[in-house]
C-alpha cells in the first residue's frame, strides 16, 4: 500500500486512521456498552440500545430521515445538473466566476446561513413583509418551521456538493463524443440522453453520495428551520450526546444510520451498474 | 456533389479560412492536405456541420445545407481520435446511428452484421472500446460511420494515431473500402505520402487557402506554387532571373569533377567533327546551345538524360540565354543550353533509402542559384528535415547506377530544362 509515493501517502493515511478509523471503532464499541443511571459508561456489554432502536418511534424517524435525504438528493440533482451544465458551457473566465459563486456560501458558517433563512422566511421576515406590503397576501405565509423549510434549507446548503462533481465530469467530457452523436443523427436531446448523461454519471453518483450522506445526518437545518415535529435522526443523535447524556444509545443510532446510508448508496450504485454505466471510482 | 462557394471562416479577427471554393465530385476520394493550422480540419468541420462558415455557402447536390445541423446531414465522419462511445460495446457503437434514425430492428441487425463482417470485428462485438487496440478502434469508427450508408464519408486524420506499419495497411483498406462502396470520401491529412497514395484528387491547403487542386500526379509533377512544391515530396529551389524554379531530387544529376573531365574528353573526341564543322571559334570559348545539348547526349553513356554539360576548351565562360554561367573551375564549365541549370559544390552527405541514393550537396557560396528554404517551413517537421539550409541541394537516384560518390568530393550538379517547374509564390 505504501509502495509508490509511500511518504506522501503516509501522512494522509495516518490522519485517516487517527481521526476517522479510531473514532468509528470507538463509536461502534460504545454502542454495545451499558449506560449507568447518571450517564456514565459501564464496562459491560449489552444489546439493549439496539433493541430500544427497534421501537417504531425511532424506526419512523430513521425512515423519515432517509426519505428526506433521498428527496434532498433528487432536488439537488434536478437543480444542480442544469447549473453545472450551464457553467461547463461558459468560457474559461466565466466558468471561474461561476464556480466562485457556487463556493462563496461556504465562506460563511452554515449555522449563520440557516439563521439568514429564518430572517427571510419567518412571519415578520423579509419575504412575508414584502408580500404583504405589495398587497399580495393579507396573512403571513407559513414559510418556516415546517418540512418544506427543512427541505429548502438542506437543498440550499448541499447544492454545491452536487454541482462541483457534476461540473467536473461535464468538463472532462470529450466534446468530440457529443459531436460524434450529432454526426450519427442524434438530436441534441437524444445526444444528451444517450451520451452526455451516461458519461457524466460518475459525477452524478459522487454528488449524490455526498449530498445523501450529508443530509441524512444533518441536524442544524431541522433544528433552526424545522417545526416541533420535524426532528430527524440527526437531531435525535445530537440530543442523545448533548442533552440526554446517553452516549451508548446515540452511538447505536449512529451505527444504524451509517449502515442504512451505506445500504442506500449500494442500492444506487447497483441500479447504475445494471443500467450499464461506468463506476465513478 | 458537394460544392463550397466562397466559404470563409473567421474566429474573432483571426482568419482561419479565406474565402475559397471547392467542388467535390460524386464518388471521388478527395484529400485536403496541409500542415497543422492550415484550416483543413475547419473546412471538414464546415462540411460536416460542426462549424458554420462566417460567409459563403455549402451545397449538397445543389441544395444549400450551410445552416443544417450535423444530425440532418446525410454524411458521416470518422473522427481523429475516433470519438467512440466508451460506455457502449462495439456493437452498440455501430448500431448508434441506426438507432437514432429509428431503422427497423431487422434492417439494423442486417447492416450491423454486414459492417462487423466487413471490418473483421465480429469477435469483438461485445467489447468496450478501451478493450481494443488502436487499429481495431479505428475500424469500429469506420464501421460506425459506413453502416449508415452516408452519401459522403468525412475522415479527419483517421490514421494519425497509428504506427507506420499499420497506417500503410489501413490506407490500402480504406482505399479499397471507398472503391467497394462507391462513397464519396473527403479525407483530411497532413501526411503527403498518405495523400499521394490514396487520393483521386488532392487539395493542398496552406494558411486558410487552397493552393492547388489536382491529381497526385499533377501535384507532384506540376506544383504551381512554392508551397506545394515544398510540401509535397522533396524539392530543390533555385532562383532564376527573378523567378523561382523547382527541380525534384530525382532530376538532379550529381557528377564528380573527375568524371566531368572524362566526359569532356569523350565529348571533344566525339564532337570535334561537329565543332569543326560548326565553328572554328570553339577553342575560343564559345559554344552554341545546340552544340552543348549534342555533347550531353553523346557522352551520356548510361547517365541521366539531358544533363547538359559542356566545357569550354580554355576554361572560358559559356553562357546561353537566361542560364547562369560558371567560371573559375579550370577546364570545367557548365553551360546550359536554353534554360538548363547547374552548379558546383561539395558532397555533404550520402544516405541510402531503400534502393535510392540521396546525395546532399553543399553548393559553393558564390553560386548565384540558391536552393531556398522559406522561413515559414523552418519549424515544420513534416516539410523539412531539421538543419536543412538553403545551400543544400538534394539529389536522388537509383543506388548503384551512377558513379560512386564520396563525402567531401567536389561535384557538379546538373539538370535538364524540362525538369524545371516555374513557381509562383
Amino acid at each position: 500500500m505504501l509502495r509508490r509515493g509511500g511518504i506522501l501517502a503516509f501522512f494522509p493515511l495516518a490522519w485517516m486512521i487517527v481521526f476517522f478509523v479510531v473514532p468509528t471503532v470507538l463509536v461502534v464499541l460504545l454502542s454495545f456498552r451499558k449506560r449507568g443511571t447518571l450517564g456514565e459508561i459501564l464496562p459491560e456489554y449489552t444489546l439493549e440500545h439496539y433493541r430500544r432502536l427497534a421501537d417504531p418511534l425511532y424506526m419512523g424517524i430513521l425512515l423519515d430521515s432517509l426519505i428526506v435525504a433521498a428527496a434532498v438528493t433528487l432536488l439537488c440533482l434536478v437543480l444542480g445538473y442544469p447549473l453545472a451544465y450551464h457553467i461547463s458551457r461558459q468560457s474559461r473566465r466565466r466558468q471561474r466566476v461561476w464556480l466562485f459563486l457556487v463556493i462563496l456560501p461556504f465562506m460563511i458558517n452554515f449555522l449563520i446561513r440557516s439563521y439568514a433563512w429564518v430572517i427571510l422566511l419567518r412571519a415578520q421576515g423579509v419575504v412575508n413583509t414584502a408580500l404583504m406590503k405589495l398587497g399580495l397576501i393579507s396573512q403571513p405565509l407559513p414559510l418556516l418551521y415546517n418540512d418544506g423549510a427543512v427541505l429548502l434549507g438542506m437543498v440550499y446548503g448541499l447544492l454545491p456538493f452536487m454541482v462541483l462533481p457534476v461540473y467536473i465530469s461535464l468538463e472532462r467530457l470529450d466534446r468530440r463524443k457529443l459531436e460524434a452523436a450529432y454526426d450519427l443523427g442524434a438530436t441534441p436531446l437524444r445526444a444528451f440522453r444517450h451520451v452526455t448523461l451516461p458519461l457524466t454519471m460518475p459525477g452524478v453518483l459522487t454528488g449524490a453520495t455526498l449530498v445523501f450522506v450529508s443530509s441524512a445526518g444533518i441536524f442544524v437545518v431541522p433544528e433552526v428551520m424545522g417545526g416541533a415535529q420535524s426532528a430527524l435522526i440527526g437531531n435525535v443523535i445530537q440530543n442523545q450526546f448533548l442533552s440526554a447524556r446517553n452516549w451508548p444509545f446515540g452511538s447505536a443510532m449512529s451505527v444504524v444510520l451509517t449502515l442504512a446510508s451505506l445500504a442506500m448508496i449500494a442500492l444506487m450504485y447497483r441500479a447504475f451498474r445494471t443500467a450499464g454505466g461506468k463506476e465513478p471510482i | 456533389m458537394i460544392r463550397l462557394e466562397s466559404v470563409e471562416k473567421r474566429f474573432g479577427d483571426r482568419v482561419v479560412i479565406s474565402p475559397l471554393s471547392l467542388e467535390v465530385e460524386e464518388g471521388e476520394f478527395l484529400t485536403l492536405l496541409g500542415p497543422s493550422g492550415c484550416g483543413k480540419t475547419t473546412l471538414l468541420r464546415i462540411i460536416a456541420g460542426f462549424e458554420t462558415p462566417t460567409s459563403g455557402e455549402v451545397l449538397l447536390d445543389g441544395k444549400p445545407i450551410t445552416h443544417l445541423p450535423p444530425y440532418r446531414r446525410d454524411m458521416n465522419m470518422v473522427f481523429q481520435h475516433y470519438a467512440l462511445f466508451p460506455h457502449m460495446t462495439v456493437e452498440e457503437n455501430i448500431r448508434f446511428g441506426m438507432r437514432m434514425k429509428k431503422l427497423p430492428p431487422e434492417e439494423q441487425n442486417r447492416r450491423l452484421e454486414e459492417a462487423l463482417a466487413y471490418t473483421n470485428l465480429s469477435e469483438y462485438r461485445r467489447r468496450k472500446p478501451h478493450e481494443l487496440s488502436g487499429g481495431q478502434q479505428q475500424r469500429v469508427a469506420v464501421a460506425r460511420a459506413i453502416v449508415n450508408k452516408p452519401r459522403v464519408l468525412l475522415l479527419d486524420e483517421p490514421l494519425s494515431a497509428l504506427d507506420y506499419q499499420l497506417r500503410r495497411k489501413l490506407q490500402v483498406e480504406l482505399k479499397n473500402l471507398q472503391r467497394d462502396l462507391g462513397i464519396t470520401f473527403v479525407y483530411v491529412t497532413h501526411d503527403q505520402e498518405e495523400a499521394m497514395a490514396m487520393s483521386d484528387r488532392i487539395a493542398v491547403m496552406n494558411r486558410g487557402v487552397i493552393e492547388q487542386v489536382g491529381t497526385p500526379e499533377e501535384i507532384y509533377l506540376r506544383p504551381r506554387t512554392l508551397f506545394v512544391a515544398m510540401f509535397v515530396g522533396e524539392n530543390n529551389l533555385f532562383r532564376k532571373g527573378g523567378t523561382t524554379v523547382a527541380v525534384r531530387p530525382e532530376n538532379i544529376r550529381v557528377v564528380p569533377e573527375s568524371v566531368l573531365a572524362e566526359e569532356e574528353r569523350a565529348r571533344r573526341a566525339a564532337c570535334e567533327p561537329v565543332a569543326v564543322g560548326a565553328a572554328a571559334g570553339a577553342s575560343a570559348g564559345s559554344l552554341a546551345a545546340n552544340g552543348g545539348v549534342n555533347a550531353g547526349s553523346v557522352t551520356a553513356g548510361g547517365a541521366a538524360v539531358g544533363g547538359a554539360v559542356a566545357t569550354g576548351a580554355n576554361g572560358g565562360n559559356l553562357a546561353a540565354g537566361d542560364a547562369a554561367s560558371y567560371g573559375g573551375e579550370p577546364g570545367v564549365t557548365a553551360a546550359a543550353a536554353a534554360t538548363a541549370g547547374g552548379a558546383f559544390g561539395t558532397v555533404q552527405d550520402i544516405v541510402f533509402v531503400g534502393g535510392l541514393r540521396k546525395t546532399f550537396v553543399r553548393v559553393d557560396a558564390d553560386e548565384p542559384l540558391v536552393s531556398g528554404v522559406l522561413p515559414w517551413f523552418d519549424d515544420s517537421e513534416s516539410v523539412y528535415p531539421s538543419g536543412r539550409d538553403r545551400r543544400i541541394v538534394i539529389s536522388c537516384d537509383t543506388a548503384g547506377s551512377l558513379p560512386p560518390l564520396r563525402k567531401g568530393e567536389r561535384v557538379a550538379i546538373r539538370w535538364a530544362p524540362e525538369h524545371e517547374v516555374t513557381l509562383s509564390c
